[in-house]
């Protein structure tokens, strides 16, 4: 039972943290844009396979991979900023959202076109477990681990201590009062595009490297669990999109351990993210780490 | 009154005189509109691609065969393929463009139970267009409230497949083994899950760990984690090939799986041959659609003239059977009416009647058009079409995924519905 509890917990750890990076993008670009992006599942599909191509046919390593697919991921997320939702800008959040509906639809339909529709896998050895005693881990899940050891700790520090950072929080909190502090709102909209990119990119890579094989579905299949992310961490708080994704992942593996009243039915996961959502909003409407806001 | 009485007795007289009477080849004319239904994109592609090219081919065969005997007067045509993406209501849509725009005599497909059950009931039926579908529901057969069945099922349904699987893994591990079952969060792993514990609860078996799992979830490690507990003996799956990858992985990082105790339902019989993986050791079941002895004739016909790309599976028999019985079944009728060809689907798939199957079509159309009864043996095997629209002869393959990555038919079953 306790090596159980720690495989989930080490399980829900992964898919927290893959729920948290993407999460952080996707609220700060709701709390600077005023965009619900619907399409952000998209970007870690592109993600998932710009990486593949880097991998499988430019024979590249995962890690230079996941790299390359961030950069890939964050000049798509901009160019899509630039020339659809930039221009459209003023057209009210709920136009913009369903705008971003639409080219969900579309970069999905465009990866089917390209890579088809059966499953692809990363260049590495699924069939390898290594047997750390209390856990079981897959070569997929240690350079997920990896990958969120390093990349999850430097995303705070910067958004902590870096003036960027500082001026991605200020404006998701207070667009107006942030423009008037001197801070270049436009700009921050333009990096906040790229971070968000970027962090997607991350966020496809490691999913696609935990699941094992993949479709072009990847992002689609986990856009409300990031939605979720986002509103339960409190919209527009990076510090809450981050807890928000680890708290759960770990719910959601965890409700399953069988010291648990035996477990949870898995089907219930889904249902039990979206049960903790509604809870936390009946008590704390603004989320975990959220302010009140006018939207 | 006393006209519209007349009319209709002599109407009702020249219906009935139209289907006993033989139709002679210079009396008979039509043109015969086919409608292929399938997931052609997404998820169900490689197999609805298949699904596609086995009608394509079919169809060209009566078209060829027409052609040189020089029944210039019969014509078959494939109108549309329309994709349904496997899903329910995409399928609806597709299925309004074949009736309503390209006036399709009949569709061939689609093979999801679910997409078949929204289109029958949305538009095959009240527009009362015949569909042969590869969806094993037996929910499907309930559709059929009519006189004549509209939802033809060439392939034995799941309520017999759950007792066939149980019969296969007691044969296997024992009638009391402890068996934990996976099956996916839908109508098919739901309904056939269900099925398979009834069966194998009354015979005796246990089954520690029944877990229904949403295969859209980005894991299932905590599935994988269930579906090992409990010390069973064997596993049953129910799921298709690409998303049970997404649990084989999680369950091989569990260390206490073990592929040589698992069995799969149909949709798992070769993985490999849908773009995904097989896992040595596992075995299978399926409704045999390979029994026909034009079986392998059928398969060098779509290995030499398929789109490249396509592969071959041997399910895709059913659909290319099908195109044979709706042409046959037009042409003892006499016309290509929707209603009239459904009337005779039955008489050219059942005894009495001299045996042909597809590459002796000449022979049968010769035969149909000289008055004669005829029985058509599809490559799936006999056929045999009962009064619901369900075939009612079964014998199942076993399948196994072998060590080198490929599966086979490693025994054949017989099972009486």
């Amino acid at each position: 039972v306790t090596q159980q509890f720690l495989q989930l917990l080490l399980n829900g750890f992964i898919t927290g943290t893959v729920l948290a990076l993407a999460g952080v993008g996707a609220t700060l670009v709701f709390g600077i844009q005023r965009v619900a992006n619907f399409a952000h599942g998209e970007l870690l599909t592109f993600g998932a396979y710009a990486g593949l191509l880097l991998n499988v046919v430019l024979d590249q390593n995962v890690v230079v991979s996941a790299l390359i697919a961030m950069l890939a991921t964050a000049a798509l997320a901009l160019a899509l900023h630039l020339a659809v939702l930039h221009p459209l800008r003023g057209r009210g959040l709920v136009a913009t959202s369903l705008i971003t509906v639409g080219l969900g639809l579309m970069l999905r339909d465009v990866v089917f076109l390209i890579a088809g529709s059966e499953l692809h896998a990363y260049r590495i050895d699924q069939s390898v477990v290594y047997d750390l005693g209390v856990v079981r881990i897959s070569p997929g899940q240690a350079i997920a681990i990896a990958l969120a050891v390093v990349v999850t700790p430097l995303l705070t520090l910067m958004l902590a201590h870096t003036r960027l950072g500082k001026s991605m929080r200020a404006t998701a909190d207070n667009r107006d009062l942030a423009a008037v502090a001197g801070i270049d709102v436009d700009r921050i909209g333009r990096q906040v595009w790229l971070l968000a990119g970027a962090l997607a990119g991350l966020g496809g890579v490691m999913t696609a490297v935990v699941q094992g094989v993949f479709d072009p579905n990847l992002g689609f299949q986990i856009l409300f669990m990031i939605f979720t992310t986002v509103v339960l961490g409190g919209i527009g708080s990076a510090y809450g999109a981050l807890v928000g994704g680890i708290a759960l992942g770990l719910v959601m593996e965890l409700s399953t351990w069988s010291g648990f009243a035996g477990g949870l039915e898995a089907k219930y996961k889904p249902v039990l993210a979206f049960l903790a959502l509604i809870l936390l909003l009946l008590w704390r409407p603004e989320g975990l780490f959220g302010r009140a806001r006018v939207l | 009154m006393a006209s519209h009485s007349a009319r209709f007795v002599a109407l009702l007289v020249a219906s009935v005189f139209a289907i006993a009477t033989p139709a002679a080849a210079d009396k008979v004319s039509f043109t015969m509109r086919y409608g292929v239904l399938a997931g052609l994109t997404g998820d169900p592609a490689p197999s609805g691609q298949g699904w596609n090219e086995a009608a394509r081919l079919g169809i060209d065969t009566i078209a060829r065969t027409l052609n040189s005997m020089g029944l210039n007067s019969i014509q078959v045509v494939l109108a549309d393929s329309q994709d349904s993406q496997g899903n329910p209501q995409a399928g609806v849509e597709a299925a309004q463009k074949l009736v309503q725009i390209d006036h399709v005599n009949v569709i061939i497909g689609d093979f999801y139970s679910s997409v078949t059950t929204a289109v029958a009931t949305a538009v095959t039926i009240p527009n009362q267009v015949p569909m042969f579908t590869g969806g094993t529901s037996p929910a499907l057969t309930r559709l059929n409230a009519g006189t004549v069945p509209l939802v033809w099922q060439p392939v034995a349904a799941d309520d017999l497949q759950g007792r066939v699987l149980a019969e296969v893994i007691s044969d296997a591990l024992g009638n009391s083994a402890k068996i934990n079952v996976g099956a996916r969060n839908d109508a098919y792993g739901s309904n056939l899950s269900a099925v398979f514990k009834d069966a194998w609860v009354k015979q005796g078996g246990t089954i520690p760990k029944f877990i229904v799992y949403n295969h859209q979830q980005p894991t299932l490690d905590s599935e994988a984690q269930q579906l090992v507990e409990g010390n069973p003996d064997g596993w049953l799956f129910i799921d298709f090939c690409n998303t049970f990858e997404k649990l084989a992985l999680p369950l091989t990082r569990t260390g206490r799986w073990d592929p040589t105790k698992s069995f799969g339902s149909d949709t798992l019989n070769d993985c490999a041959g849908r773009g995904s993986k097989n896992y040595p050791g596992m075995r299978a079941t399926q409704a045999d659609a390979s029994a026909g002895s034009s079986f392998p004739a059928f398969r060098a016909l779509f290995q030499k003239s398929a789109k490249p790309g396509v592969n071959f599976q041997a399910f895709l028999a059913e659909s290319f059977d099908s195109t044979f019985v709706a042409f046959l079944a037009a042409l003892e009728a006499g016309s290509a009416d929707p209603t009239k060809l459904a009337a005779h689907v039955r008489s050219v798939t059942n005894d009495p009647g001299r045996n042909y199957d597809f590459t002796q079509l000449d022979e049968a159309i010769k035969a149909i058009l000289a008055g004669q009864k005829i029985h058509f043996n599809g490559a799936t095997g006999p056929i045999n079409f009962g009064e619901t629209g369900r075939i009612s002869a079964a014998s199942y393959d076993v399948w196994q995924h072998m060590p080198d990555g490929s599966a086979k038919v490693v025994k054949t079953i017989k099972f009486a519905p």
